[in-house]
């Protein structure tokens, strides 16, 4: 199935250090795609480059079709893109968390609210101020934000980062869900087990640019992604 | 695309809120320095208009809204709608009432 989110030869710099010299990105419905590299490879750039956060210096973001030269969040929000940043939350104290999750849900329709609220454990915080949630609660919240507004792609920026294994299974069992309901996910993380676990293909950001790792099967056993990433030493480097 | 009305509404009465807190503080101020608390404003109303409308934006983008309603699919320009009017309407209407009391 063609992608519906395409990055191609995207590059930035930030005070003169470039972060992404030539990286590419695409996002497949139905299938979950995990971006992978070390800290400062440039992989929270390039989700926050797909969703118009932040301006590449050159390339081109192409989402269902449309090539957008300044792509900006809320018109591909429009079209279905949905972005759940590492570093800053998307709740708003303002309101509780279930008047958050039923004005999303009475937006997006049709309803899903206590289907949503059920699969992320989600019952006894309904009524409480998004500050009080801990790590684990606020990724699962926020979760089902996206899973409400029923996203044709989900961008979500390490969203296994600090949470309990508890969490982490929940939270990849949703985006499995969303991937079998014809979802486009892309999801970030240095923890490769709950990564792997979820993604079908892995791309690897690296010097730069995108590697195309196929399978995390794939991955693991690629000699450089795993000298240069995973920091194990092959017993031996392949001849030529 | 407009936003769900739990935060349409918070937009609008918060925007109103900061700008009755700005007007108070600026009718003590005139007050305080013994000047007619109801002399004709337009440099009072410029700064009320624009200290309202510069906190409403602030404190939307402070509690998150801005990246959620963008998320949402909301344009910037509503959001900004949303936060202006409220303050532009308010303000209109204290100088209609200043001027009817003078009058």
């Amino acid at each position: 199935m063609d992608p519906v989110l395409i990055l191609e030869s995207v590059g930035r710099s930030f005070g003169g250090r470039r972060v992404l010299a030539s990286a590419f990105l695409w996002a497949k419905p139905g299938r979950v795609t995990g971006l992978v590299g070390r800290n400062g490879a440039g992989k929270s750039t390039l989700l926050r480059i797909a969703c118009g956060l932040v301006a590449a210096d050159h390339g081109t973001v192409r989402f269902r079709g449309v090539v957008y030269e300044r792509p900006r969040l809320h018109r591909l929000a429009r079209e279905g893109l949905f972005f759940l940043p590492a570093d800053r939350p998307l709740l708003s104290p303002s309101f509780t968390v279930g008047a958050q999750l039923r004005a999303v849900d009475r937006q997006f329709g049709p309803r899903r609210f206590d289907e949503t609220v059920d699969r992320l454990a989600l019952e006894a915080h309904l009524d409480a101020d998004p500050r009080s949630l801990s790590g684990g609660e606020h990724a699962r919240a926020e979760l089902a934000l996206a899973m409400l507004r029923r996203p044709v792609c989900l961008l979500a920026d390490e969203p296994f980062r600090g949470i309990a294994p508890l969490d982490a299974e929940r939270v990849a069992a949703v985006l499995r869900a969303l991937a079998a309901e014809g979802c486009a996910v892309v999801l970030t993380g240095h923890e490769l087990g709950s990564v792997f676990e979820v993604a079908e293909e892995v791309l690897w950001v690296e010097s730069g640019t995108t590697r195309v790792m196929g399978s995390p099967e794939e991955a693991r056993t690629h000699w450089e992604f795993r000298r240069d990433f995973l920091g194990e030493v092959p017993r031996r480097e392949p001849r030529g | 695309m407009l936003p769900d009305r739990l935060f349409a509404r918070a937009l609008v009465a918060r925007s109103a809120r900061l700008w009755l807190g700005v007007r108070v503080m600026l009718m003590a101020s005139v007050a305080a320095a013994r000047l007619p608390p109801l002399a004709p404003g337009a440099v009072l109303s410029i700064v009320a208009v624009v200290a309202g409308i510069a906190l409403g934006y602030l404190e939307a983008r402070r509690r998150n809204e801005l990246l959620l309603l963008a998320e949402l699919g909301t344009h910037p320009g509503t959001i900004a709608l949303l936060v202006c009017a409220p303050v532009l309407l308010l303000e209109l209407c204290a100088a209609g009432v200043v001027l009817w009391i003078r009058s």
